[in-house]
């Protein structure tokens, strides 16, 4: 979680580090990187990527690169969503599991035709290049761990395509949700796809660093189509409205895709690490899933909180915790026994010693406005 | 009110005395501190707070924090308008983000807090 950053010389600093800085970010420690947790108020942020557009500097991300003759098959195996159908020019969410089924990691995989970029998330991101060569015996790969020369920006809200296209000078009308397009701009590659974390229209722009710091100064300083720069505190509430996943924090290295409520990104169909684990767990019963919840009773359900039925049975705990400026109430996400979630009995979740009702809901709890082409 | 006639207990809560009763909030440096306020739990009036006891939480979207009673009375009155909008206490935190209202019970009390100039100076 994040903390307020130390002296310490193993904190990683972004290249827009400065400018945060400059901008009057409250500057906290997150997986390692000192990031703006906010720059102004997280609630204001989170408002306006809604209403508005926003900016992200989230180059802590981890980008690994594999390349190879067996990269599909290596990336098929290692992975649970289907690889092999996954064109070039387009993006996939996948997971990557253990031998007990657990989830190492949620990552975005990008065919860029010769190579395939896997996005992890910052925390993890050592842990799966390590994953990924130990896992490489056999297959005819080369796997690269460039994250350190790659800046990402993402780019969220109404906006985010027309600044995307003066920016660029491209026009990217027919670029749709979860589509990629690799192109240069004044001699510097640039990777972007239609895509986000917050369920609005946006952009996420791969560079390299210097790059980045021209990118995040122009859209910044555009007087007409203005961007804001939004922290970490805005994107944690953004991607919870959505029902998005955080590592860490509603999953870690013990919950399977099952049990994290991510089947649709599981396809039973191929081999891969993991499988046999999760099809025991598909005969027997999931214990235990993670699901969402909005507050009936008014109170903050933290991370840790405890979770019981109506019958006053303790069932679960509180993974994610916010108070959504958005639809101006609590909401969050549990982990529970599973048989819990389908009564359709509220959850009393226990607040300082007193116990608070909350609904079950299924996610998106906002009407995402990503844009998919449309289906004839 | 102005934080210049205010007193000021070092737990960061801030008192305004009048008469027999005590209006009480918290500082700026505490908003601040806090971040986007999103919830305040405030006690009953009726309830009777000992000098340094927790009388509330005030939760942000970071972390809830405790509110301790810088003097020692019977709650009268809590703010209404702050428990509808939380963000009163970040917009406004000496005036229109007061929390409770209080009927002393000692006003000795009142000589421990610091004064505005000595609170300023403890956030060095």
């Amino acid at each position: 979680m994040a903390t307020e950053v130390s002296n310490s010389s193993y904190i990683r600093k972004t290249a827009l580090f400065d400018f945060h800085v400059a901008l009057g970010g409250k500057i906290v420690e997150f997986a390692g990187w000192a990031l703006p947790l906010q720059y102004h108020s997280i609630l204001e942020e989170a408002k306006y990527v809604r209403n508005g557009t926003g900016i992200f500097d989230i180059s802590h991300m981890g980008e690994i690169f594999v390349r190879g003759k067996d990269r599909v098959g290596f990336l098929e195996f290692l992975t649970t969503n289907s690889i092999e159908d996954l064109p070039e020019g387009k993006m996939r969410y996948a997971l990557c599991c253990n031998r007990e089924g657990g989830i190492l990691d949620d990552i975005m995989v990008y065919n860029l035709g010769s190579s395939f970029m896997c996005v992890a998330n910052a925390a993890n991101t050592d842990a799966i290049f390590m994953h990924f060569l130990t896992q490489s015996k056999g297959f005819r790969v080369d796997i690269e761990d460039r994250s350190r020369e790659i800046a990402l920006l993402s780019l969220q809200g109404k906006d985010a395509e027309p600044l995307c296209a003066r920016l660029f000078q491209r026009d990217f009308s027919h670029r749709y949700f979860m589509e990629t397009e690799k192109f240069k701009l004044n001699g510097a590659d640039i990777i972007i796809s239609r895509s986000g974390y917050t369920g609005e229209d946006g952009f996420e722009i791969y560079t390299d660093n210097m790059t980045a710091r021209v990118l995040w100064h122009a859209i910044t300083s555009n007087e007409e189509l203005k961007a804001m720069p939004c922290g970490l505190g805005a994107r944690d509430i953004l991607r919870l409205e959505m029902g998005y996943t955080l590592y860490g924090v509603d999953i870690n290295v013990s919950t399977t895709p099952f049990e994290a409520s991510l089947e649709w990104a599981v396809d039973m169909h191929k081999e891969f690490l993991g499988k046999e684990a999760l099809l025991k767990q598909e005969q027997e019963r999931v214990g235990y899933k993670k699901a969402g919840f909005i507050m009936v009773d008014k109170g903050f359900a933290r991370h840790g909180y405890r979770v019981f039925s109506e019958e006053g049975v303790l069932i679960g705990e509180v993974r994610s915790g916010a108070y959504s400026p958005n639809l101006d109430t609590f909401i969050g996400t549990v982990f529970v026994r599973a048989e819990e979630l389908k009564n359709g009995k509220p959850l009393y979740i226990e607040i300082r010693d007193k116990k608070y009702k909350a609904g079950i809901e299924a996610f998106p709890f906002i009407q995402p406005k990503v844009r998919r082409k449309e289906l004839a | 009110m102005r934080a210049e006639d205010l007193m000021f207990s070092t737990t960061h809560e801030w008192a305004f005395v009048s008469g027999d009763t005590a209006t009480i909030g918290i500082t700026d440096h505490a908003q601040k501190e806090l971040g986007d306020i999103v919830f305040i739990e405030m006690p009953e009036a009726g309830r009777k707070l000992t000098l340094g006891e927790g009388f509330g939480t005030i939760e942000s979207t970071k972390a809830a924090s405790q509110l301790y009673a810088p003097l020692s009375g019977m709650v009268i009155e809590t703010n209404n308008a702050v428990t509808r909008s939380p963000e009163l206490v970040n917009q406004d935190p000496y005036d229109k983000g007061w929390l409770i209202k209080i009927k002393l019970a000692n006003k000795d009390e009142v000589a421990k807090l610091m004064d505005f100039p000595q609170y300023s100076a403890s956030l060095e």
